[in-house]
C-alpha cells in the first residue's frame, strides 16, 4: 500500500480476511482499491473436502469480489475441512476417480454462486495417497477440462512438488492445462531435508522456479504474475527487485 | 479422512497414519497456535506454561469449525465457556475486544462528540420524561430542527428517520456480564476478588481512531443497553424513555431510579462514542 507508484500493479487479497470486517480492515480495504486493481484469492472453500459448502459462505465471498470488481476468483484444489473442523491448511486429496467426480461437481457449484469465473489453483504437497490412480498434473487437467473452471498456475507449487516426490517440474509442466491459466503465483519456500521443501512463502524466489514461470508465460501468453510472500518479508526494495526480473522474463518471453 | 483428521490435531505425537503426515499435522496446529496465541496476549501470559496445555485441549476437543481463520480464537473461547476453563471470562473479554474492533459497522463518519454542557452544580442531563427535570441541570444541546443529540451515520438518525430522537448505543458495542474485574486480570493479578454481584461490560469501537474502549455498569443498565442496542439492529430503535420504561417493568423497579442512572452512564458512555441519543 506504501509501494512507490508503479511498484506495484495489482494486489490479491483473501476474502476470508475481509469479509465481515470494519474499522481499520475496512479502511485498508478501500486504501487499497483506491490505489490498485484488486485480484481475489480464497483460503477456504475445501475444493476437494466432502463436506457440503455453507451457502452463507458462499454468498459471503460473492458478495466480496462483486464489492472488489475481482476479474475472477481463485481457491485451492486440496481439502481443508471436514463438516465438524475447518484445519486452515492446504491438506492433499487423493487423485482418484471418485474424488475426480466430486471435485468436478463442487467446482460447478461454486462457480455457479460465484460472480466471476472461477479458478482452481495447483497446491504444494508434502505427501501423496497410496491410492493415488493419476498424476496431480492428469487430475488438474480433468477438473478444469470437465468443470470449465480457469487454472491458477503457481509455479513455485509445481517446483515444490518436484523436489519433494522426485518428479520433473518441466514435465509437469507440460501436462497442465496451461491453456486455461489466468494468472500465475510464484514464491519462495525453505528446504527442511534434501527430499522435503515445504512451501513457505518466506524465502526468496528460487532460481529453479524462474525457469519454470519463463516456460509457463511462454505457453500462457500475458497473465497477471503474483509474487507470494508471507513471511520473513524483507525490505520492499527486495521484493520490487523480484517484481522487475518477473517483468523482465515477461519482456523477453512475451516480447 | 477422519483419523488422519484426529491425527493432525492431536497433541501427542502419535504414529503418522502415512508418510509426511506428520509434515501436515505440524503446520496444522502451528498455523492455528499462531492465530490463538496473538488473540489473547493476556490470558497467555497468566497462564504461561500452562497456555499451551489449554490450546492443545481446545484442539483435542475438535478444534475450531469456522470458515474464516481470524475467527478461531472465537471457536476456542466457546469451547473455554462449555469446558469450563478457569480463565474463560478473561478469554471472552479479550475476544469482545477484538469482536468491536473488527466489527463492520461504518461508525467513522460519526460528528465529533460534543460533551454536555453541564450546569451550575456540575450535574448534566435531564429528568425521565414525563417526571419532570432536576433542578439545576442543563437541557441537552438541540439543532437547528429542536432535535436533541444526534446518530450513528449509516444507521438512521437524519431528521425525520426511524432513529430521530432515539437512544442507540454504538453498533459496535459488545456487551457481556463477568463475576469479577477482568479487565484489570495481569500476570501480576490474575486472580481479582469477585464482584458481589456480576458486573456488565460494555465494549465498542470508537469512530475514525478505532480506539476499543469499555464501561463498566450494573446488570439493569447493561440490560437497558442491551435493550436499545437489539432495537437498533432490528430497525426499530427506542427512545430513552421506552427504554427505562421497559427495563423498570422487568427489573419492577421505578423509572425514576433506572433514569437517573442510565443518563448519569449514558452521559459517561456518549463522551467516548459509545451512545447518541
Amino acid at each position: 500500500m506504501e509501494a512507490p507508484a508503479g511498484a506495484v500493479d495489482f494486489v490479491e487479497l483473501a476474502p476470508e480476511n475481509y469479509v465481515g470486517s470494519g474499522g481499520q480492515w475496512r479502511r485498508r480495504l478501500d486504501a487499497i482499491r483506491e490505489r490498485y486493481p484488486v485480484l481475489t484469492h480464497g483460503l477456504s472453500l475445501s475444493m476437494g473436502g466432502e463436506a457440503p459448502f455453507d451457502p452463507s459462505f458462499l454468498a459471503a465471498v460473492a458478495g466480496f469480489l462483486r464489492d472488489v470488481e475481482s476479474p475472477w476468483h481463485s481457491d485451492h484444489l486440496c481439502w481443508s475441512s471436514t463438516e465438524e473442523t475447518h484445519f486452515h491448511e492446504l491438506l492433499p486429496i487423493p487423485f482418484t476417480r471418485k474424488n475426480l467426480e466430486r471435485v468436478v461437481a463442487r467446482v460447478k457449484h461454486v462457480q455457479n454462486m460465484m460472480p466471476v469465473r472461477f479458478a482452481i489453483e495447483n497446491v504444494s504437497a508434502y505427501a501423496r495417497h497410496a491410492e493415488d490412480e493419476m498424476s496431480e498434473a492428469a487430475f488438474v487437467r480433468e477438473v478444469v477440462e470437465q468443470s470449465g473452471c480457469a487454472l491458477l498456475l503457481d509455479v513455485n507449487n509445481v517446483f515444490v512438488n518436484s523436489q519433494n516426490f522426485g518428479g520433473n517440474a518441466w514435465s509437469t509442466l507440460a501436462e497442465l492445462p496451461l491453456e486455461s491459466v489466468v494468472q500465475i503465483h510464484i514464491a519462495g519456500f525453505s528446504r527442511e531435508a534434501p527430499d522435503l521443501v515445504i512451501d513457505t512463502h518466506g524465502a526468496a524466489i528460487d532460481e529453479g522456479v524462474y525457469g519454470l514461470l519463463t516456460a509457463a508465460l511462454a505457453r500462457t501468453g500475458p497473465v497477471p504474475v503474483l509474487l507470494e510472500r508471507d513471511h520473513d518479508i524483507p525490505a520492499f526494495e527486495v521484493l520490487a527487485a523480484e517484481i522487475e526480473r518477473i517483468r523482465a522474463i515477461g519482456r523477453e518471453v512475451l516480447g | 479422512m477422519s483419523s488422519f483428521s484426529r491425527y493432525l490435531l492431536s497433541a501427542v505425537d502419535e504414529a503418522a497414519p502415512f508418510p509426511r503426515a506428520d509434515v501436515y499435522r505440524r503446520l496444522v496446529r502451528a498455523n492455528l497456535r499462531t492465530v490463538i496465541d496473538n488473540a489473547f496476549p493476556v490470558t497467555r501470559a497468566i497462564l504461561g506454561d500452562r497456555w499451551a496445555a489449554l490450546a492443545d485441549s481446545f484442539l483435542d476437543a475438535g478444534g475450531p469449525s469456522t470458515p474464516l481463520y481470524r475467527e478461531v480464537p472465537g471457536d476456542l473461547v466457546a469451547w473455554a465457556q462449555v469446558a469450563e476453563e478457569p480463565y474463560a471470562d478473561l478469554l471472552h473479554y479479550e475476544w469482545l475486544e477484538l469482536v468491536a474492533a473488527r466489527h463492520p459497522a461504518d461508525i467513522d463518519a460519526l460528528p465529533e462528540t460534543q460533551p454536555r454542557p453541564r450546569g451550575a452544580d456540575g450535574r448534566v442531563g435531564s429528568g425521565f420524561a414525563g417526571h419532570g427535570t432536576r433542578p439545576g441541570s442543563a437541557p441537552r444541546p438541540r439543532g437547528a430542527d429542536g432535535r436533541v443529540g444526534s446518530g450513528f451515520a449509516g444507521h438512521g438518525t437524519r431528521p425525520g428517520s426511524a432513529e430521530a430522537g432515539c437512544f442507540v448505543p454504538n453498533p459496535t458495542m459488545q456487551i457481556a456480564a463477568y463475576s469479577r474485574p477482568v479487565h484489570t486480570m495481569s500476570v501480576d493479578a490474575p486472580d481479582p476478588v469477585p464482584f458481589p454481584t456480576p458486573s456488565v461490560y460494555l465494549v465498542w469501537r470508537r469512530p475514525r481512531t478505532d480506539e476499543v474502549v469499555f464501561h463498566r455498569a450494573g446488570l439493569v443498565i447493561g440490560r437497558a443497553l442491551d435493550l436499545a442496542l437489539s432495537a437498533a439492529r432490528n430497525g426499530a430503535p427506542m427512545t430513552m424513555t421506552k427504554v427505562v420504561i421497559e427495563v423498570a417493568r422487568e427489573a419492577n423497579m421505578s423509572p425514576d431510579v433506572i433514569y437517573a442512572a442510565l443518563d448519569t452512564c449514558a452521559d459517561d458512555i456518549a463522551v467516548r462514542d459509545g451512545i447518541r441519543r
